[in-house]
Parts: structure tokens; sequence; C-alpha cells
């Protein structure tokens, strides 16, 4: 498996990115890269870590940025990080603020959707 | 005086005195001494046309001259009389009646009276007229000969100066040089017909005129030098006014450089005109009817030295172009890839031929660059004028100006590029982004199979004639092409018998916390063909896992094939339960009956989870080696027979077994890890047994492109084949890993794998691996700040149920700030762990003489909840 392989999808209302296998300081630069070249901050943003299999505090800070990011252009971001996995304890004791928490894609799709 | 003499009384040889002076063959004159003419004889008078009574006593002798003669009378003529008392064949001329001249020898004599006073004068005058024209033919003849010889000397010395012009522009030089001295021509210039036999180039000239027309014209044009060629004829304009009658352009450069005359001379081979040289003319030149033949040889002779100079610069420049073309495909082949072999092509056009090249082929029928090369910008001057050219175009030219220019400000950028694509023909525009001065671009397209590949861009200086080399260009551009394409299908070959191989060796993942497989595969350097190379890890049971690897002799399709067919075979005899021995034997049988994988080597083992029972067979294998947590390390030696179905080999099987310790890893691998060069096969099995030796704490997944880093030479010849087993739970974790974060990831699947075997819940799992993620993160990065070859050592170990890791770095100790990564880190950290504790790595080296290494050591303790259900 490919570390943080980044595929961005367009939704409505915006951009889903999916990440893959290990999110850390040795691959965030790249997925930040890939994300914000592809998506605008004044688009909502769902970041699914579904397929992710640890998330790190540098992952955590890279979701940080992009929650600042599109909360600042006016749009909703959602992170997809379902109950149990990895990526949601390290999001969890980070204290990642739990609005910004989804447990699956199609509730963060419908939070972007435009109504 | 009042009569004529009688005629013929007597007999012819008896004529009177009187007779004789009338009618003498010769004028008679007499004079006073002042010169008035006091007898004339008639044969004098009939010359002058005078009758007697015209002149006597009414004119003087002097009166009868020609001006210069009355001066010469009055200089010389009389003073030498009357001192001398005669004068004798004076040259003269005497002024007939009707003003017309005679010339004339005059004889006089002066006669002295008693008193020595002249009395009179007597003058004998013959006619000289056709001695005049005699002498004046005389000298004519002589001057003729004169410049003939001069002419003669011209031709010499210019035909032995052609003799030693090797270039045509030699011969030019040569031309313009001794022609425009020979006949004072003010100005010079030497045109060829370039290689397309339709244009006119000049090669050479002197004080001749800045026209573009002069500089390069169509044979068609309507130029007296154009005209000269066509016709293979001398032209020449004898004023300004007969140029404008014929060619009324070229009348006006006359003109504009002011000059009289021109005269255009082919340079002639047999019939056929391949150059002209040009004079033009002031009043100073001479230039006759006289020189013309002369000129028209010399055309001839310089056009024979002109044919064998570009003979001979053919030949030369032929010479240089076949070595050219030997010693570039020789460079490309030597590369087996498209894109090494469009690097090396790049590399090799700059700066030899080009100031930058680059090769851009269709891919999805979009042009997508493979290679470019060019030379640097001279100076920072002429850097900061292409900088400033390409900011003011537009941001697409600036960012094609970081490396090559594209195009001309003015063109449409790269059309020219669009142009040679879709027609398949050079195209050539001019452009001077890159600041160094003038430059062509051409764009050469490549071909394979009669289409159009890609093309070949190339930035040539623009003083040179750039179409005039488009067939060598041409030529380039085809053998470019032929080896790209070579490496095109090179390429795609090889990724077929990967992709195969892929799909080959490609297996599923084993799930079971009781062991850990890793598995490498690295091509040989040259790349050329998959070897039959294999590994596999499969479960027989739920408790045991057979571990394979094997080697097919030869390479390509056909061993890639013959591999994928033992390992089915292994894998449906391992199913039915044979032991390793029993299965090489059926192996054998296998291999006779289907004839495939002869003389292949493999090694197969079982390995019992449960128990750590290792049982094995080597096939002609190189032995597995053994790596203890400890750090013992050995070769298994045992179990071991010959290549499968070799006729000469030991065909009864042998199978040894081993007991493998909990933590311990087996390193299966093929030959192409221990062959080298410049070492033999036991030397270089001693260095892999050190090798993985120390890394017997690596992570296992980074452990093998390391190792395999550490034993073979890059441009191996071999395929190396690698497969580690880590065998069960070592109860203390230790790794050491470079400090790269990029191995953090393969350090958290041990450490997973490691704590998988303990009765945690998620939480503490999670928990568990992020700390050990984030402390050996932080000791990466702010222990080795200013080296990058540190190493980091993770230690885990549970102690009534607390879990103890240490992580320690031999960097500088740092006293940890709150403030930094770090202390966030930290904090993380201290969030997870109960005891938390930082201090200089004051540890012993291990050298035992009682040194220290400076360091952090983070040490984290915490207490496990222990599941009731383990």
């Amino acid at each position: 498996m490919t570390e943080g392989q980044t595929a961005v999808l367009a939704v409505p209302g915006g951009y889903v990115a999916r990440l893959d296998g290990d999110v850390d300081r040795a691959v965030v630069d790249a997925v930040e890269d890939e994300i914000v070249r592809r998506t605008t901050p004044t688009a909502g943003l769902v970041v699914d870590l579904g397929a992710v299999s640890f998330l790190d505090s540098a992952g955590v800070s890279l979701l940080d940025r992009l929650v600042r990011r599109h909360e600042q252009g006016g749009a909703a971001v959602l992170i997809v990080a379902p109950e149990g996995g990895s990526p949601r304890f390290s999001l969890r004791v980070c204290g990642f603020r739990p609005d910004l928490l989804a447990n699956a894609l199609p509730e963060a799709l419908a939070a972007i959707a435009p109504r | 005086m009042t009569a004529e003499p009688a005629r013929g009384a007597s007999g012819p040889l008896e004529e009177s005195a009187e007779e004789l002076y009338e009618n003498a063959p010769c004028g008679y004159l007499s004079t006073d001494p002042d010169g008035v003419i006091v007898k004339i004889n008639r044969t004098l008078l009939d010359w002058l046309g005078y009758d007697r009574a015209d002149l006597v006593g009414r004119r003087t002798y002097q009166s009868l001259l020609s001006v210069g003669g009355r001066i010469y009378y009055e200089t010389h003529y009389g003073p030498l009389l009357r001192m001398q008392g005669e004068v004798r064949e004076i040259a003269l001329e005497l002024l007939r009646r009707d003003g017309s001249r005679i010339p004339a020898l005059v004889n006089s004599v002066a006669r002295a009276d008693a008193a020595g006073a002249i009395a009179g004068i007597r003058t004998m005058v013959f006619e000289a007229s056709s001695r005049r024209t005699y002498e004046r033919e005389l000298l004519a003849a002589q001057r003729f000969a004169e410049r003939s010889a001069q002419r003669l000397s011209v031709l010499h010395g210019l035909v032995s100066d052609f003799a030693a012009a090797l270039t045509p522009e030699d011969v030019g030089e040569v031309l313009v040089r001794g022609v425009r001295q020979a006949v004072r021509a003010v100005g010079g210039a030497v045109w060829l017909l370039a290689d397309d036999d339709a244009t006119l180039v000049r090669v050479n000239h002197a004080g001749a005129a800045h026209h573009p027309l002069l500089l390069r014209a169509p044979l068609d044009a309507d130029l007296p030098h154009a005209a000269a060629v066509r016709g293979n004829e001398l032209i020449q304009l004898a004023s300004v006014e007969a140029a404008r009658r014929r060619f009324p352009g070229f009348a006006e450069i006359l003109a504009d450089i002011g000059r009289d005359r021109a005269l255009f001379v082919p340079l002639a081979v047999g019939e056929r005109a391949i150059g002209v040289v040009g004079l033009s003319f002031d009043d100073t030149g001479e230039v006759d009817d006289d020189d013309l033949p002369m000129l028209r040889t010399l055309g001839h002779q310089a056009g024979q030295a002109l044919e064998r100079a570009q003979l001979h610069a053919e030949a030369v420049v032929r010479r240089r172009q076949a070595e050219f073309f030997a010693a570039l495909s020789r460079h490309l082949d030597e590369a087996p890839g498209l894109r090494q072999r469009a690097d090396r092509l790049v590399a090799r056009l700059v700066p030899e031929i080009a100031r930058w090249a680059r090769v851009e082929v269709l891919v999805d029928r979009r042009l997508t660059r493979l290679a470019s090369a060019s030379l640097p910008v001279a100076d920072e001057a002429s850097a900061a004028s292409a900088a400033s050219a390409a900011s003011a175009a537009s941001a697409a030219s600036a960012a094609s100006a970081e490396d090559a220019p594209d195009a001309s400000a003015g063109a449409v950028p790269g059309q020219h590029v669009a142009t040679a694509l879709a027609t398949g023909a050079p195209q050539v525009a001019t452009t001077d982004v890159d600041g160094t001065g003038p430059a062509v671009e051409v764009a050469l397209p490549l071909r394979a199979s009669g289409r159009v590949t890609g093309v070949l861009v190339m930035g040539l200086d623009g003083s040179r004639d750039v179409r005039g080399r488009l067939g060598f260009l041409g030529e380039l551009a085809e053998s470019a092409g032929l080896a790209l394409e070579n490496g095109r299908l090179y390429d795609q070959e090889r990724e077929n018998a990967h992709t195969l191989q892929r799909g080959l060796l490609a297996g599923e993942p084993l799930h079971d916390p009781r062991v850990a497989v890793t598995t490498f595969y690295r091509a040989a350097g040259d790349g050329l063909e998959v070897g039959g190379d294999w590994y596999d890890a499969f479960p027989i049971g739920p408790h045991k896992v057979a571990l394979v690897v094997g080697d097919v002799v030869g390479r390509g399709i056909r061993a890639a094939s013959a591999m994928g067919q033992l390992r089915s075979a292994i894998r449906a005899l391992a199913a039915t339960g044979l032991n390793p021995a029993a299965l090489l034997e059926r192996l054998d049988r296998f291999v006779d009956r289907f004839d495939v994988g002869r003389v292949s080597t493999v090694v197969y083992g079982e390995l019992d989870l449960t128990s750590g029972h290792l049982r094995f067979a080597c096939a002609g294998h190189l032995p597995p080696l053994v790596l203890e947590p400890d750090g013992d390390r050995r070769f298994l030696w045992g179990g071991r027979s010959g290549a499968l179905a070799a006729h000469a080999g030991i065909r009864s099987r042998a199978e040894d077994a081993v007991r493998l310790r909990p933590g311990s890893r087996l390193l299966l691998y093929t030959d192409g890890l221990v062959e080298r060069r410049d070492a033999g096969l036991e030397e270089q099995m001693t260095r892999l047994a050190r090798e993985a030796g120390r890394r017997r704490r690596a992570p296992l997944t980074a452990m093998l492109p390391d190792l395999v880093d550490a034993l073979v030479e890059a441009d191996q010849y071999d395929d190396v084949c690698l497969l580690c087993v880590r065998f069960g739970v070592e109860p203390r974790f230790e790794r050491e890993l470079p400090a790269d974060v990029a191995q953090l990831k393969s350090l958290r699947d041990d450490f997973r794998s490691w704590l998988s075997a303990m009765p945690l819940t998620a939480d503490e799992r999670d928990a568990l691996l992020l700390v050990c993620s984030e402390a050996t993160a932080n000791a990466i990065e702010h222990g080795y700040r200013a080296c990058d070859d540190g190493v980091v050592s993770v230690r885990a170990e549970v102690v009534d149920r607390v879990l103890e890791l240490t992580v320690r770095d031999r960097g500088s100790w740092r006293r940890p700030n709150p403030e930094t990564d770090r202390g966030r880190g930290l904090e993380l950290i201290r969030s997870l762990m109960d005891r938390v504790s930082i201090e200089p790595g004051d540890c012993a080296t291990g050298l035992g003489d009682g040194a220290t290494e400076p360091g952090t050591v983070v040490t984290m303790r915490r207490r496990l909840t222990w599941k009731a259900a383990a």
C-alpha cells in the first residue's frame, strides 16, 4: 500500500479527500500539497480517514490547517474517522473538536452538501 | 620656274636633274633663313595639296607644321640647325591644306654665305605614315604582350593559390583577393550554389555591398550574379545605366555604394556554373575586352578548384558526420530505456552541436518532454536580459525559459514544433530568447515505423547557415528516432515481463501474530530482462507456514513463466502434506515430465508457528541464514542436494531441521545477493552474515532494501530476491533505525506486531503505537538536527504488567522546550503514559572502557490493563 496516497473528488458542495495507509510526518507534506492544489478554501471539504491505519501528531496538525483554511474561507469541513479506528484515537487525544468529526462518509457528505 | 620641265625627251635613264628634283620620291623644300619657302618640289606639293603659288614666297616652313611640330621647331629644330648646320630624321607632322596630317621624317641642312651666316635652308621630307602605323602597332603589341604576361602571372598565381585551397571558402577568399587586385576592382564577392541547387549564397566578399539580396538569393532571381550562373555566361554591366536596363534592383545597389561598373564571371565546371565571382568598379578600375577571356579562364580554374574543395570538404564533413553518428549510436545503445536514451541524446548534442536541445514525444497524443539540456547562460548581464525577456513574455514562455527558450517572441510559441509534428518536415524558427545572440530553433520530427512519434528540438547558432545543415540534422533525427524507438520498445517489453513477474510474485499476506514475513526483489542493474528468481510464503494448515525462495535458470518471459509453474507446483505439493525432501523429489518428477525449470535451485522450508521448528531442504540453493535476537547468526548448511532434475545432481533429497527462538529472523535469498565480480562467494557470505547481523534490530520491512544496498553493486548483473521471516514474539522489543522519518512506518509495523501478542485494548494499542511513533520522531528530528547518519534505538519490555518504552538517540543533549514540537509531542506522550523521564544519555558506549555517549534517553511507562481474555 502506498502511504499517504490521496484521492480528491468533487462532490456537491465541495470536495472529498480520501487518504490511505499511514499518515505521518514522512508523508504529510505531499498529502497537503495534493489537497491544497486540488481544492479551493471556499468550497466544503470532507477528509475521509476511513482507510487510514495510523495518524500521528503531524497528521493531526495537517487536519488542523485544513480546517482553518476552509473555515476561514467560509466553508464547512468534516473529518471522517470511524469510532474504534486508530485515527479517531489520535484525534481524540489531541483534543480535536468533536463537531468536526464524522463516523461515516455519507453523514459528512450531507453536512457539506448545499441545502 | 616658269615652265614645267619637259618629260621623256630623253630616255628614262637620262632624266634631267630638274625632273628628278620635281618628281623625287621625297619632298624637297628650300627656305630663306626665316623659313619663308623659296622653292618646293611637286612631290611635296602633291602630298600637301597646295599649288606652288600658294606657298612660294608666301608661307613659312614652320606654318606647315602641326602645333606640336612648331613648338619643337622653335625649341629644338631651329636652334640645332643654327648650331650644327643640319638636323636629321626628325619626326614631325605636316599639315595638309585640308587640315589633315602627314607624319614625316625630315632632314634639314643650312646653307651658309661667305660670311658664315645662314643664307638658306634645304629640307628633305620623307612621308612616314606607314612607318608610324607600324611603330604604333609595335608599341601596342608590346603593351599587349606586357598585359598578357601580367594576366598570365595573375592567373598562375591564382591557380597555385587555388590548388592550396582546401575549402570552398578558401577558394572564395583567393578569388576575391586575387581578382580584385588583378583588375583593380573596388568590390568583390563570391557566391556559390547551395546544396539545394536553387539558392546562391555569398561565401566571401570584400568591399562589397551589404544588401540582403546579395547575401542569399534564389537562383531564378533577377540579379546579375544569378543570371551569370543560370546562363553560365559572363555578364558585364558597363555603367549604372546599363545595369538599370537589365537589372534595375541591382543597379540601385551599385549606385548606392558609388560604383560605375560591375562584372560577373561564372565559376564553371564544364558547361555548368556552380558559382560566380562579382566585381564592382569605380572609375579607377581597368578592365577591357582583352581581360574578359582571362577572367573567363579564371572562372573555369576557380570552378574546378571549388568542385575539388567541395568534394574534399564534403568528404571531411561526411567522415566527421559518420564518426559522430557512430559515436552517438554507440553512446545511446549503452542505455537501454527510452528516458535514459533521451537524456544521453541531449547531453551529447549540447554543446557539441546545439546551444540547447530537448526531446519531446507523443504520449496519448500529447507532447511530453523526456529530456532537455542547454548551455548555461554566459554571464549575469545576459542572464538578466534573458530573465527580463522571459518575464515580459507570457507565463508560459517564462516557464520554458528556465530550461530552454521555446520560440521567438513574435511567433506563436511552439508553432514550429506543432508544424513539424503535423507535417513530418523539419521546421526552423528564429529566436534570441536566451540572450546569447541570434539563434534558430530547429524542430526535427522523430519517426518510428513511418509515424511521427515526437520531435527533437535544437537551438543552433543563428549566424550559421541552418538550411544548408538540414540534411545532416535530418539524418541525426533519423538515427535518434530509431534509437529512441528501440528504447521505447525495450521499456515496453521489460514492463510486460515485470508485470508478469509481479503478478506471479504477489501472494496474500499472512495474518498471524506469530510470524512476520517481508520480501524484496531487485532487478539486475542493467534491467534488461526479468530473471527467474522468486519467493513465496503461504500457510499450510493453522500452525505452519511454507517458505520458498528459488531461482530458475535463464531470463526473460520464458524464465518468468517457468518460475510461475514451479511456484504453483510447490504450492500444490505442499498442500498434500509431504515433508520437504519428499516434496523436492516430486518436484524433480514434475520438471522431468514437463521439462520446465530444469536445473533451477530452490530452498523449501516449513515453519511450525507453535514450536519454532523449521524443516527445510535445499536443492542446489544457497543456505538460509538465521539471525538470533542476541546477535548469534548461522547459515543452515544441512538438508542439501542438487539442483532440480539436474542430470548430474544428487537425486535423493535430504532435509534437516532446526529450532528458531522467538524473535529470530530467517533469511532466504538468491545468489544475486552474494555474487560479486570483485569478491569470492565465501567472502561475500561472510559479509552477508555480518551485514545482516548488524541489521537484526532494524525494522523488518526496512531491513532488506538496506541490506541489498550494503551488499550489491548498483550495476549488479543478476536479480536479487530475498525473503525474511521473523518468528515469534521476542520478549524484549529492540529496534535500531537510521534517523529517517520514512522508517517510522516500518518501526510501527514491527511494534504493532509485537504488541499484538499481548492482550491489550484497542485504545491501549493505539496509545502505545502513537507514543512509540511520536517519541521516535522526536529523537529523529531533534536528536540529529546537525547530522543525518545517526541511529535511534527503541526498546520495549513488559515487566509486571508495566510496559516500559525507551527511545534513545545519540544527538547532542537538549533540555526539552515546551514551546517546540518536541514539547507538544511530549505533552501528548505524557497524556498517554503514566510516567515519562527525559535524561542525558550518559550511557556506556558498550566498548567496556568506561566511555559514555551523549544523547537523550526518553523512558516512558504505562501500566497495562491486561485483558482477562488472554
